[in-house]
């Protein structure tokens, strides 16, 4: 059926009452007892978050490092910074190290490596946490800040799930990266070896997190700014 | 076909706008009344740490008697399943409570409250939220204040208020971060609270508070939130008036020594008192000569003194008369005023006496001659230095007393100091320099001593010197008087000053000597 301007213009003054109801959700009007306008949270501020965990992280898992060093590990024996890179167990993931690299990575691939390093290290850190319950003596401060930690990565893969379900309008991810492979117990190790491992897998920890803080921050700048980023 | 469904369109959206309005109205309606509405109504949620929270509901209030019914809570997190509510006990009746394994921050939450009666069910409006924007933390506790004084001169003290925040772990690690606002007033005025506002410890110092009693409270909110605490427990503070101990104290102490070190001293000066005043004030001598009491010199009846002092050489009591003495009036003359003039006794006398006269160069030339009317050649007492010693010719110038003599003159010679006094009408034989006057003389130049003293009235001066250097004296030039005889009398006078020189040497120079010291001249 042919349709003339008339009828178009008559379609569109009966429709004008449905397009504004869809134009309005239901859901998402200011409602006086609630605070959101929408049932989403905005991308700043999942972003935002996001980094308060990582930053968080890193700065408790870089103090349960050095209380570790100083009760276990003799001097001697003690990591530079440049050393543990090769036993790290993430050293498998494709993830740069380099500054340059890092630059050159896209926002999608700052995220899918955050996202990668995050599932990797939660079952780690829950080893870890029964591991210092056998030690003579850990400090309960030492174990409480390990369990704190594991619960705030647990909380950072849901954040940065949803941070990717925003930004790159992905499906979700219920599966983690080789998270069996990474990772093998060893039965009954030897106490040294337990201790020294406990150690790298700490500063391993500790480097890692401070990565993923460094990717979302500059995920962040981009945001702001894209061209204009170190 | 196609109009057909064009036209329900419209009242269908149109019933929607209308539901919406009326839900708008009736949630208004629900919160100005309070309750009592035909709907449940979730009203409060709040979240003390961001890792759990709890949401309250009004219940169904529209109710029949004996009608039971029961709240259920769903929520769906953005576009999950519905869920069911995991906690209704732990928060209160209608409540529900999702601790943090059901708690996410990444995504907005909303609920539905259904209440189930037993004819129809009642739904609630849905209420939507984000759990990290109802963060509503704890009601800091302990609020605890200390003072301190305001150094200085100031009133009033500091007060240091601190509170402690209840739940420790949920501060820790950074996990949240506090801001605090504490508020103060005057219990006198209710409505004026100061505030001090944003504190990031849980700890502030008010200074410089007047005396009063204050109303003190604190409330905190985390950081990234709007939502405060609820206000905690006011605490009184009562500023006390200001202890001046500290200020009385150090009065007290620095008055204390001052008393202690004026005592001291003043103990020290009165037991030192003596050797004091010998300092400052060096003794006056008392007028000694030996083999006379001093007593009876102050005491003593005078006749009793004047039978003493006869004994001794040329002494001749005073006799008071009311002659006048002119004032010296220059500078240079060193006069003490006699206190005693003497009677113009009869010069012809012939009892030799020793006589000193302080004799000046010409600016005394006229008062000397008045003075020297007023002596008495015989006897003579006056306030003199020690003196060089004198011949002992009987003196008697007399001016305005009619008298043989002629007036005499003060002749002065050439090239010295020295001035005669001589009269004029003797002048033939005696050369009258001019007068010369000695522009600055010492103190010692003042006294010439009246070396010779001779009939004709001649008085030979010669500058005065203490004792030791009287040999010293350059002899004048005497053309009548015979050396010889002046020496003869000089030795006579000289054995009798021997006797008083033992006394003398003990005077001061400030002594008056009551006698007239002779001194060896050496001519």
């Amino acid at each position: 059926m042919g349709m003339t301007v008339i009828q178009r213009g008559v379609w569109g003054l009966l429709l004008w009452p449905y397009i504004l109801t869809v134009s309005m959700p239901l859901d998402c009007k200011e409602e006086p007892g609630s605070l959101t306008r929408c049932p989403s949270i905005s991308q700043e501020k999942l972003l935002d978050r996001v980094i308060h965990h990582a930053e968080l992280i890193y700065r408790v898992s870089e103090e349960s490092c050095s209380l570790f060093e100083e009760m276990f590990i003799p001097l001697p024996l003690r990591l530079q910074s440049n050393q543990a890179g090769f036993a790290c167990i993430t050293k498998t993931l494709p993830i740069p190290s380099s500054k340059s690299e890092i630059e050159q990575m896209s926002d999608k691939w700052l995220l899918h490596s955050v996202l990668m390093l995050v599932q990797s290290w939660i079952e780690p850190l829950v080893y870890l946490q029964t591991t210092l319950d056998h030690y003579d003596h850990a400090p309960e401060m030492l174990v409480n800040k390990t369990k704190w930690v594991s619960e705030k990565l647990v909380s950072l893969e849901q954040g940065v799930v949803a941070l990717i379900k925003k930004m790159l309008d992905e499906g979700t991810f219920t599966t983690t990266y080789n998270e069996q492979g990474l990772f093998q117990y060893d039965t009954l190790p030897d106490m040294l070896e337990s201790v020294m491992r406990d150690y790298t897998l700490l500063s391993c920890f500790k480097k890692d997190a401070h990565k993923m803080e460094t990717f979302l921050k500059l995920l962040k700048c981009r945001q702001a700014d894209k061209y204009n980023c170190a | 076909m196609l109009w057909l469904l064009l036209c329900l369109l419209p009242p269908v959206s149109y019933g929607r706008i209308v539901a919406q309005n009326n839900a708008h109205t009736e949630r208004h309606n629900h919160e100005a009344t309070g309750g009592t509405t035909t709907r449940p109504h979730i009203y409060f949620c709040r979240s003390p740490n961001m890792e759990d929270f709890t949401c309250w509901w009004h219940p169904l209030s529209n109710l029949t008697d004996g009608e039971e019914v029961t709240h259920i809570l769903t929520y769906s997190k953005e576009k999950e399943a519905k869920l069911e509510c995991p906690d209704y006990v732990t928060g209160g009746p209608n409540s529900c409570h999702f601790d943090s394994s059901h708690t996410s921050i990444w995504m907005v939450y909303c609920l539905t409250v259904t209440a189930i009666t037993t004819h129809r069910n009642y739904t609630s409006k849905q209420h939507c939220l984000d759990v990290a924007e109802i963060v509503q933390t704890e009601t800091p506790v302990n609020l605890t204040y200390n003072l301190t004084d305001v150094g200085g001169d100031e009133m009033g003290h500091n007060a240091l208020i601190s509170w402690t925040y209840p739940v420790p772990a949920h501060v820790q690690y950074g996990w949240i971060t506090l801001v605090y606002e504490l508020q103060y007033r005057r219990i006198t005025e209710p409505d004026n609270w100061k505030v001090k506002y944003p504190l990031r410890e849980p700890q502030v110092e008010l200074l410089g508070l007047p005396v009063d009693d204050y109303v003190v409270r604190v409330r905190c909110r985390a950081q990234h939130s709007k939502l405060w605490s609820d206000w905690s427990a006011t605490l009184v503070m009562s500023i006390p008036p200001r202890q001046s101990a500290g200020k009385l104290l150090v009065l007290i102490l620095v008055t204390g020594v001052g008393v202690v070190a004026l005592l001291v001293i003043t103990f020290s000066i009165v037991l030192q008192s003596k050797r004091i005043k010998e300092y400052f004030l060096p003794p006056i001598p008392k007028p000694r000569i030996i083999g006379i009491d001093p007593l009876l010199l102050k005491k003593g009846n005078l006749d009793e003194i004047n039978r003493h002092f006869s004994n001794f050489h040329s002494y001749r009591p005073p006799s008071y008369s009311e002659e006048v003495w002119d004032h010296v009036s220059t500078d240079d003359i060193y006069l003490t005023t006699p206190k005693h003039s003497s009677d113009a006794h009869n010069p012809s006398e012939s009892e030799r006496d020793t006589l000193i006269v302080p004799c000046n160069p010409a600016p005394l030339e006229v008062s000397t001659r008045h003075q020297l009317t007023a002596l008495n050649p015989n006897s003579y007492m006056q306030n003199v230095p020690p003196y060089c010693s004198l011949p002992n010719k009987a003196f008697t110038p007399p001016l305005s007393i009619p008298s043989p003599w002629p007036m005499p003159e003060i002749v002065s010679l050439p090239r010295t100091d020295y001035s005669m006094m001589e009269h004029p009408s003797l002048s033939n034989t005696i050369p009258t320099p001019d007068l010369t006057f000695s522009t600055s003389p010492s103190p010692q130049d003042f006294y010439t001593c009246v070396q010779l003293l001779n009939e004709s009235g001649e008085v030979h001066l010669v500058p005065c010197l203490p004792p030791p250097y009287c040999r010293e004296f350059p002899p004048l030039p005497r053309a009548n008087l015979d050396t010889a005889e002046k020496e003869e009398k000089k030795k006579t006078t000289n054995h009798q000053t021997r006797k008083n020189d033992g006394g003398n040497s003990e005077k001061s120079e400030a002594a008056v000597p009551l006698l007239p010291v002779a001194v060896d001249n050496s001519g």
